[in-house]
């Protein structure tokens, strides 16, 4: 400042200036801008990044150019080396290094990441709010953590103010609305005008309005109305509409209570603010890299005063048990063979005593177009090819056996014929319909036509297996005639069996209206063999996608599924799931049985370790580090070997 | 005269019964205010004839006279008014604020309250009031109200309430106040 030029006319502005020009904080603010300060984040267990300012380092050499000659000389320090020479010497000052980056480890699917925020104390103040709002990048996407909030304690007494004020402007709003009826004068006048309704006052069931008037036409509703204080209702009402803004204009800043990691009030501004964060996150396939962020706000009453610039990222590097999983694939052995068969069963009804097959009688239709479409489907099936159809036709046994012998072979012969008969017709439409294949070279050739196929008729006579089983199963027929037919079912003369029972029974007209009609079966069994196939069984490996999908469930985390898939096979890929899982005593079990490779003697000493057996966890690791060095470096990213390396001192000369 | 004043309200009240036998609710009530004017006495009807509609009829009367035969200390505000109108209540008969209209005629005689020249006459007019009735309790009720008239009054000023000598005499239009109402009615 220049006091030259202080003149007495200025000195009222000056100190005007000095008053407005800024609170406290104001000013706090601005420093904080010109030394662009920032929150620091650090691992937890190293020291805390001091707000040093960036030192430069101190110079050994310095060039001076020469006043009079402009000649420039380099003058350096120079130490007595042994044969008393002097020499220069440059020395490097150590630079601290902070370790930006940390390998955890992820268990069970979770990785647990942890660092501390440190908040220097010129950031924190009284009025202030800061707001530190960190982030993690995880394979390209931006998630943001839960903030943490730094309250001062005058701000909080202005937030807590901005409340009382809001809740003293609450108390204003009536919340009961019948206080807005003159209750005297409006029972007075029930009384008196609405006699039956006043009689009623005590009772609260409901009457319409129409019900009760009074002599001139008052209903009750009406006196309430008149007698209810209109404009105080109204006020209220208009109160209550603008509960919200009133909320806003006196509670500037809400208290926040969720989403937060933390609000805390700081009573006194000595010292740095440190919290160490911890949070959990579930891995994904292929995340191999967290970083953390940290960036946030200072705010002071409602607006904002000065923006926290990003810290520098802290990276977190994921190692997984996963990366011991064993990736060969597996097959498994598949015999297919040349025939198969397959059945259907339908009833077909024909008139007594005839055997020709009438697709208007009953249920024929639909049952016969059941089988169409089962022979259809069969047919146009690539895969195989039809060999022969077997039917077999059954009959009731009312009547003689050898009469109904030869009927249902008639009728199974009359079926037979029936399909043969449409086979022909559909296998004739399908090669009509398949045309000709024109090759590269012109040639027409026709597609191989449908072989006709054997149908073969049987009899099997009275239907007595199946009429013992009906019976049995039978829910109208009572005990004693179940007990009646069972006697008579050790006659082996299968008429007078017949003859009894229609004597016997006394259900017998029920059997024979309701379960003899089921005993008139049509059986069809088709035999086909594989299109194409030679041999009678052919062997074959198949990829087994039930292992493969166990292994690839370890690759995504997904370790109980793992576990679920392989726990059949119970090998060195069902051990690694159950270690990722906890199931140690499992996962060893297996182990031991496999052949001891590196793989498997890192994993016994992670189980060995888990359990407390510290000698075997180091032997094993060792073992395994003699196989493969390349375990030395992994020991230092699974928890359990980490903890004995620095427990036991392995030192890396010693795994050599 | 007296005999013939009750008379005469005993058979109005008998009239409007007899008139109004298919109303419903009815109001009898006397004035406490007009009490403070030099003792009036006076008495008022109505029958309510429909929701916002009751015809009334009230009758006051003022035989007092103090300090009589002496000229100098004698003063009275005699007079027997008889009123007949209707009455609006804009919410429901009975309760809450009305006005009223009707046809009134006086017979007074003032005079020495203020100065000894004591008026005498008949008055005819029309009045309007406007009031309101507050229920206190299931058949009474408390009303308040104003009202003034205007019509025509035949006059004769004598210069003391004893005297005879005619100071001034004639008829004339007027404009007055006419009531100020704090009764207590009875409503059955």
């Amino acid at each position: 400042m220049c006091f030259r030029h202080f003149h007495r006319a200025e000195a009222p502005l000056l100190l005007l200036l000095l008053l407005v020009g800024c609170g406290t904080t104001g000013r706090k603010a601005e420093r904080l801008r010109i030394d662009g300060s920032r929150a620091s984040m650090s691992l937890p267990g190293e020291e805390a990044e001091a707000m040093l300012p960036d030192s430069i380092p101190g110079k050994d050499t310095l060039v001076v150019t020469d006043d009079r000659t402009g000649a420039q000389m380099l003058i350096m320090r120079a130490v007595k080396d042994e044969d008393g020479e002097m020499v220069a010497h440059e020395q490097l000052e150590a630079a601290y290094v902070s370790a930006r980056f940390r390998n955890v480890a992820e268990r069970n699917g979770k990785v647990t990441l942890k660092f501390c925020i440190n908040v220097p104390r010129q950031m924190m103040d009284s009025k202030w709010q800061l707001r530190l709002q960190p982030s993690m990048e995880v394979l390209g996407d931006t998630l943001r953590l839960e903030p943490v909030t730094i309250t001062g304690k005058d701000y909080r007494r202005a937030q807590l103010r901005g409340y009382q004020q809001y809740e003293r402007w609450l108390k204003g709003i009536v919340s009961d609305t019948t206080v807005f009826i003159r209750r005297w004068q409006l029972e007075l006048f029930l009384e008196r005008n609405l006699p039956e309704v006043w009689a009623f006052r005590n009772d609260s069931s409901w009457v319409s309005d129409d019900e009760f008037q009074s002599v001139f036409g008052v209903s009750e509703r009406e006196a309430v109305e008149h007698y209810t204080n209109k404009f105080r209702r109204g006020w209220n009402r208009w109160l209550i509409s603008r509960k919200d803004k009133t909320f806003r204009r006196l509670v500037k800043v809400p208290i926040q209570t969720d989403g937060l990691r933390l609000d805390t009030v700081i009573v006194s501004e000595e010292g740095d603010f440190l919290y160490e964060y911890a949070q959990e996150i579930s891995t994904r396939p292929r995340l191999r890299k967290v970083d953390v962020l940290l960036s946030g706000a200072i705010y002071e009453q409602d607006r904002q005063v000065y923006t926290i610039p990003s810290s520098d990222p802290l990276s977190f590097y994921i190692s997984s048990l996963s990366a011991f999983v064993d990736p060969t694939e597996r097959y498994l052995l598949k015999i297919i063979e040349r025939r198969v068969s397959a059945n259907t069963a339908c009833y077909i009804d024909f008139g007594s005593g005839r055997y020709e097959v009438d697709e208007s009688l009953s249920s024929n239709r639909e049952e016969i177009g059941r089988i169409k479409e089962n022979l259809k489907a069969l047919i146009m099936d690539s895969r195989f090819d039809m060999d022969s159809i077997v039917v077999h036709a059954s009959a009731s046994p009312e009547g003689s056996i050898s009469y109904n012998r030869a009927l249902s072979a008639k009728r199974s012969a009359s079926i037979s014929r029936y399909f043969d008969d449409w086979m022909k017709a559909l296998c004739d439409s399908l090669d009509a319909q398949s045309g000709f294949l024109v090759s590269e070279d012109g040639s027409i050739s026709k597609s191989e036509s449908h072989k006709c196929i054997l149908f073969t008729s049987r009899s099997d006579g009275e239907n007595w297996r199946m009429l013992d089983k009906l019976v049995q199963l039978d829910s109208v027929m009572g005990p004693a005639c179940k007990s009646k037919y069972m006697e008579y079912a050790s006659i082996k003369d299968l008429d007078r069996r017949e003859k009894l029972m229609q004597k016997g029974i006394a259900s017998y007209r029920y059997m024979r209206e309701h379960l003899y009609p089921r005993l008139r079966t049509v059986k069809f069994e088709f035999h086909l063999h594989r299109k194409g196939m030679v041999q009678d069984t052919i062997h074959t490996t198949v990829l087994d996608s039930v292992y493969m999908a166990g292994v690839q469930a370890i690759r995504d985390h997904d370790y109980p599924t793992a576990v679920t898939l392989l726990r059949p096979y119970a090998d060195y890929n069902a051990a690694v799931a159950y270690c990722a899982m906890g199931y140690d005593a499992s996962a060893m079990e297996i182990l031991r049985k496999c052949e001891r490779s590196d793989r498997v003697l890192y994993m016994m000493a992670i189980l060995h370790s888990r359990k407390g057996e510290d000698r075997e966890a180091v032997q094993c690791y060792l073992s395994a580090c003699a196989l493969n060095p390349g375990y030395v470096h992994r020991g230092n990213l699974d928890p359990e070997i980490s903890v004995l390396k620095k427990r036991y001192e392995l030192k890396y000369e010693q795994l050599q | 005269m007296k005999c013939s004043i009750v008379t005469a309200a005993a058979g109005l009240f008998l009239l409007l019964g007899y008139v109004t036998a298919t109303a419903q609710t009815y109001q009898i009530g006397l004035n406490a205010a007009d009490l403070a004017s030099l003792g009036t006495m006076s008495a008022e009807a109505g029958v309510a004839i429909q929701r916002h509609w009751t015809l009334g009829a009230k009758a006051r009367l003022n035989p007092w006279t103090f300090n009589e035969g002496d000229p100098a200390e004698q003063y009275q505000n005699k007079r027997q008014t008889w009123w007949t109108g209707a009455r609006y209540w804009p919410w429901h008969v009975y309760s809450g604020w009305w006005t009223s209209s009707g046809l009134q005629y006086s017979e007074f005689n003032t005079g020495g309250i203020s100065s000894p020249l004591t008026r005498e006459g008949d008055a005819w007019g029309a009045t309007l009031s406007a009031g309101y009735s507050l229920m206190l309790a299931d058949h009474l009720n408390i009303e308040f109200g104003l009202g003034f008239w205007g019509g025509f009054q035949t006059y004769t000023v004598y210069s003391c309430p004893v005297c005879g000598k005619v100071v001034d005499s004639g008829r004339k239009a007027f404009l007055l106040p006419n009531e100020a109402l704090l009764s207590l009615m009875y409503v059955f």
